[in-house]
């Protein structure tokens, strides 16, 4: 432990008094105990050097006191013997002291130290981590928080955190939330959490998560310890990846429409030509000779009816080709199954397959986006018929059909679809809704894949069921929206 | 089945059937085809189509290519397989052209894609009849044709033939035997009967019936 120029000055100082006391006790004649002062060099030492220093500086001066105690005293006198004696214990004691003093020193420093380091250490990982440690007190909300946090909420290091100044950073839509985990923490609950967005002065919004635990309560205060991260980035990456399954969704949803796309122009031409064979018809009723006004307004009723039915199909074909955010409402999956089975129905038909509908009746209805929630069906249906039709000759010999029923099953409805194809085996099962995987020769493998990302983020499950045999059944659960809907149908009533 | 069939098939108005899977288009197409004066008929599918009887009069058939279980063009070869010669028009909801190309290769009249102009469905369904009375005419005039010749005594059969195949009288008289007036005799008699106004006139009938002239050739009269 070197240290500056002003400790090798101190050293110098104590050689001198070293020296200094040494001549005085060597050479001259005072009956007083001089070795004592030794004690001072010893002393200044702790200051001058290290612990193994003064231990030498110690065992020094006893051998110095010792030394002239030889050199100026010839006999074992008693006076100037326990003189002497006095002197060696009284250096040995100070350098035992000093010794054990300068101990407690470094391991004071060192522990402060260390402290330091870890509070250096602490900070840039919560800088890194963006999480920050904060402290409060509820009911009444005094606060105590990291630098990082200070940093996540865009205030000065020097600005004391309250709750107002939390409050004012919160994003106005979001205040709901903070209020309620106040509230919280003013009731004492053990943890809370808290997902919610602040916006700075400049605009920025930042998406933060709270976590606090209970920490101390003592007379009706509870302490509170916790952690806020900013998951804005998080929050981001996961917000992209959303965006990119629907894209990834719609492009899909397009691609299907236009593998149905003779199929529908069929579905939509069926009505035009009938509104045209109408009202050619109706024309030449009226321009009779004796105008047939009865199968001229039974031909008006026809094209009003073909109308409706033209703009059905075109409503189902612009609901699938939407492009948009997803939503979530109480559907009904009875009804959205139907509907699509008017899409693929004559796709179906086509190939020969028979699609029966066994719908539950009474069935409570499920939260999800109509549109992801149609495009999971049309998948599952155009599998089967691929399914099917993949399944060689042999399929033309028996009438394949596909049967989607729905159930109910505790809190969960149920959709289930069968085809009568060629089956598939438990490994097959357990990888069909893996992104890439196919068993068909120009498949893309995302169709099943795209199944269970929507099923997934619906809160459901998607399964295949490998049987004995023939005939696979693809099926999917989604959670009843029963409490949900009701509440919502309690509050808008 | 509409009810627009009238019970009697002895009346000579043509009948239009139509065979789709879709009620509302065959309602529009029946409405317009009799608000032109035809006879409609139409069928929810061929197997329907199939089950009721067919009158005797001009009729065409306009068929939607695409059927519920089967296609229209398969419907078209199960009625060329169960003799049924029928005009028929093709509907399709979207042009497809292997379709098509089969469609008219197997003998179809024409090819309609939904939506169509009323003309060319009316035109269609015309030229559709129009083949149909076509055909009709020269069945009828076979069956006729057949009838009168069935009328025949086999003497007057031979002797026609014989006749019909470039031979003389005096010729014809050597080959089976008899005199020539006994010749010219039946000869005259397969003429009234036959209905043949000119001796060209049975020339032609004995064509059309297909009688097989070549033992009578006048080649082979040296070998008397």
């Amino acid at each position: 432990m070197f240290q500056s120029p002003s400790s090798n000055l101190r050293a110098a100082g104590v050689v001198l008094l070293t020296l200094a006391v040494f001549v005085v006790d060597a050479f001259t004649a005072l009956d007083i105990a001089i070795a004592v002062l030794y004690v001072v060099v010893v002393l200044c030492a702790t200051s001058a050097w290290s612990r193994r220093g003064v231990l030498l500086t110690g065992v020094a001066c006893v051998a110095l006191t010792v030394g002239a105690f030889v050199l100026t005293h010839h006999d074992l006198a008693s006076s100037p013997m326990a003189r002497c004696l006095v002197s060696v214990a009284a250096i040995s004691i100070t350098t035992v002291l000093a010794m054990a003093g300068m101990a407690a020193t470094d391991a004071l420093r060192q522990r402060s130290e260390s402290l330091r380091l870890s509070e250096a250490f602490l900070a840039s990982t919560q800088r890194i981590s963006r999480t920050s440690s904060f402290r409060f007190q509820a009911p009444g909300g005094k606060m105590y928080w990291s630098d990082e946090a200070a940093r996540i909420y865009g205030v000065s290091l020097a600005v004391p955190p309250t709750q107002e100044l939390v409050r004012e950073r919160t994003h106005p839509d979001d205040l709901h939330l903070l209020a309620a985990a106040i509230d919280q923490a003013d009731r004492g609950e053990p943890a809370i959490e808290l997902r919610h967005r602040l916006r700075m002065p400049d605009g920025a919004v930042k998406h933060v998560h709270m976590i606090a635990h209970l920490a101390a309560v003592h007379g009706g205060q509870f302490d509170y310890l916790g952690a806020l991260m900013d998951v804005s980035a998080a929050h981001e990456a996961a917000e992209a990846l959303h965006r990119t399954q629907a894209q990834l969704a719609h492009a899909t949803r397009v691609t299907t429409l236009g593998e149905l796309a003779a199929s529908i122009a069929h579905e939509v031409n069926q009505p035009l030509a009938a509104v045209s064979a109408n009202g050619n018809a109706c024309l030449r009723w009226l321009n009779r000779p004796e105008p047939d006004l009865l199968e001229a307004r039974l031909a008006l009723d026809r094209i009003l009816a073909d109308t409706q039915r033209a703009s059905e199909v075109i409503r189902r074909i612009r609901a699938l080709a939407r492009k948009g955010e997803s939503q979530r409402l109480p559907l009904d999956l009875n009804a959205l199954l139907r509907d699509t089975a008017g899409l693929v129905q004559r796709e179906l038909s086509n190939h020969r397959i028979v699609l029966e509908l066994r719908l539950a009746p009474m069935l409570p209805p499920v939260e999800g986006d109509a549109v992801q929630l149609q495009q999971v069906v049309i998948n599952l249906l155009m599998n089967a018929l691929q399914a099917i039709d993949g399944s060689g000759p042999d399929s033309l010999r028996r009438q394949q059909r596909i049967v989607v029923s729905t159930r109910q099953r505790g809190e969960q409805v149920e959709v289930e679809v069968a085809d009568t194809g060629p089956g598939l085996s438990a490994a097959q099962a357990g990888r069909l809704f893996e992104a890439f995987y196919t068993t068909k020769e120009d498949g893309m493998g995302m169709g099943l894949a795209i199944c269970r990302s929507i099923v997934d983020a619906h809160g459901g499950r998607i399964r295949a069921v490998a049987h004995d045999g023939p005939g696979a059944t693809l099926a999917f659960t989604l959670p009843c929206a029963a409490v949900t809907a009701s509440a919502a149908a309690g509050v808008a009533a | 089945m509409s009810a627009a069939m009238p019970p009697s098939p002895r009346t000579a108005e043509p009948v239009v059937f139509i065979v789709d899977d879709d009620a509302p288009l065959r309602a529009s197409l029946s409405s317009l085809l009799r608000s032109c004066g035809f006879r409609v008929a139409d069928y929810a599918s061929g197997a329907e189509f199939l089950a009721a009887s067919l009158p005797d009069c001009p009729c065409c058939l306009l068929l939607d290519v695409r059927l519920q279980g089967a296609s229209g063009l398969d419907f078209q070869a199960e009625l060329a397989r169960r003799g049924i010669d029928l005009p028929i028009v093709f509907m399709t909801g979207h042009g497809d052209i292997p379709m098509t190309v089969r469609a008219m290769k197997a003998g179809a009249v024409d090819f309609l894609a939904k939506p169509f102009r009323e003309q060319d469905l009316l035109d269609a369904v015309a030229a559709a009849l129009a083949r149909d009375n076509e055909r009709r005419a020269s069945t009828r005039a076979a069956h006729e044709l057949a009838a009168r010749y069935a009328g025949l005594t086999p003497r007057e059969r031979e002797i026609m033939g014989l006749a019909a195949s470039g031979l003389m009288n005096k010729q014809i008289a050597g080959q089976v035997g008899t005199s020539e007036i006994t010749v010219k005799i039946h000869r005259a008699n397969a003429m009234r009967k036959m209905q043949a106004r000119t001796f060209a006139d049975l020339v032609r009938m004995a064509e059309a019936l297909g009688l097989d002239m070549a033992e009578a050739r006048p080649g082979s009269y040296t070998r008397v």
